[in-house]
C-alpha cells in the first residue's frame, strides 16, 4: 500500500516534472529515467539468449591502430572481435559466425594468415568478400555471432 | 557428482543431432547430461556432417542452439563448378547450401536468413532463375548486394542461418 502511494507520488511529480518542462520550453528528461544496461552501451556487445551480436568491427574502432598494413588492421580487427566477444561472456572458441569485409581482394591471403593464429583449434563458420568500401580507411571489418560460454 | 562438463570446445565425434530444450545438466547421470550439455555445444561440421578434421579455417557449418550457421559457399568449394557461367555457380553453391543445412539437421523449409554476394548485378535475374526452385515452398529472409571481389573465383557466394528441425 505504501509503496503505491509513493509510486504514485512519484508517477504524479514526474508527471508534473513533465508538464513544467514544456510549459517552460526546455527540454527535460522525465526524473525517472532508466539508466542504459550494460546490453545497450553503444561499445560493449548485444548479447541476448544466450547470443553475442558482434557490430562491425574495423581497424579504427577502439583505439588508434598501428600501421597501415592488411597484417595489422586484420590483427586490430581481431583483437577488437575477442575483447567483444570475452566481455559478452564467450571465448574465441565459442564464435559461430564471423563476416570478412575486405576493401580489396589482394588482401585475402595475408588477412588469413593473421585470422589463423587466432583460431588454432579451428576457426567458426565464415564468409569472406571484398567490398566497393569500408568505412574508416580499415582495410577490413569483420562482425559476427558468438556464443556466452555456460550460460 | 560433477556433471559440470566444458559446454564450449565440446566438439562430439558422431553425427547425433539432439538438442534436448530441457535443463541445465548440473546434476544429471552422465548421459543425460551430455545430451542436455548439447544445447550449449558448439558443433563445427563438414559436408557431411561429421565433426570437423584437422583444425580448418572455416567450419563449413556450426551448430549451436538449435541455429544451424553456414558458411559462404563459393562455386568453388566442395569441388569445382562444372562450368563457369552464373546458372552453374549458383547451383552449386545452392547444393552446397543445401547439404550443408541438411547434414546439419535442418532442411530448406527451415532456412530463416540468407545472404547473396554476386560478383556482378547483372548476374541478378540469373541468379534468381537458379535460385527459386530450392525454395518451392517460401524461401527465407534474405539479402542480395554485389561486390568488388569474391575469394576463389567465384560469381557468388551465399551463406546463410537455419534452423535444426530433425530431433
Amino acid at each position: 500500500m505504501e509503496s503505491t502511494q509513493k509510486w504514485n507520488r512519484r508517477s504524479f511529480f514526474c508527471r508534473l516534472a513533465t508538464v513544467a518542462g514544456f510549459l517552460m520550453r526546455a527540454p527535460q528528461l522525465p526524473a525517472q529515467a532508466p539508466s542504459p544496461t550494460p546490453q545497450q552501451t553503444r561499445r560493449g556487445p548485444i548479447v541476448h539468449n544466450g547470443l553475442i551480436f558482434i557490430s562491425g568491427q574495423g581497424a579504427n574502432d577502439g583505439g588508434a591502430v598501428q600501421g597501415a598494413d592488411i597484417e595489422a588492421h586484420t590483427r586490430k580487427v581481431m583483437e577488437n572481435i575477442k575483447r567483444i566477444v570475452e566481455s559478452g561472456g564467450g571465448k574465441m572458441e565459442s564464435i559461430l559466425q564471423l563476416n570478412v569485409f575486405l576493401a580489396t581482394l589482394e588482401d585475402y591471403e595475408a588477412m588469413n594468415k593473421v585470422y589463423d593464429t587466432y583460431f588454432p583449434n579451428g576457426g567458426p563458420a565464415r564468409m569472406t568478400v571484398a567490398v566497393a568500401g569500408v568505412p574508416g580507411h580499415s582495410r577490413v571489418e569483420i562482425n559476427g555471432i558468438a556464443a556466452v560460454v555456460n550460460a | 557428482m560433477n556433471c559440470r562438463l566444458p559446454t564450449v570446445g565440446v566438439f562430439e565425434s558422431n553425427s547425433d543431432l539432439h538438442f534436448p530444450v530441457t535443463g541445465i545438466a548440473g546434476t544429471l547421470p552422465n548421459s543425460a547430461a551430455m545430451r542436455a550439455q548439447n544445447q550449449g555445444v558448439v558443433r563445427k561440421l563438414d559436408y557431411d556432417g561429421q565433426s570437423v578434421k584437422g583444425n580448418p579455417r572455416i567450419a563449413p557449418v556450426v551448430v549451436h542452439n538449435g541455429f544451424i550457421y553456414v558458411s559462404g559457399q563459393g562455386a568453388n568449394d566442395n569441388g569445382p563448378a562444372e562450368s563457369l557461367d552464373i546458372t552453374t555457380h549458383v547451383r552449386k553453391v545452392m547444393d552446397n547450401v543445401k547439404k550443408l543445412v541438411e547434414a546439419a539437421g535442418g532442411d530448406m523449409d527451415n532456412v530463416l536468413q540468407l545472404t547473396v554476394y554476386l560478383s556482378t548485378l547483372e548476374f541478378y535475374e540469373e541468379m534468381n532463375k537458379a535460385y527459386r526452385p530450392y525454395f518451392p515452398n517460401r524461401g527465407p529472409a534474405r539479402a542480395t548486394v554485389s561486390v568488388a571481389g569474391i575469394p576463389g573465383g567465384s560469381l557468388v557466394e551465399i551463406s546463410c542461418i537455419a534452423r535444426v528441425v530433425k530431433p
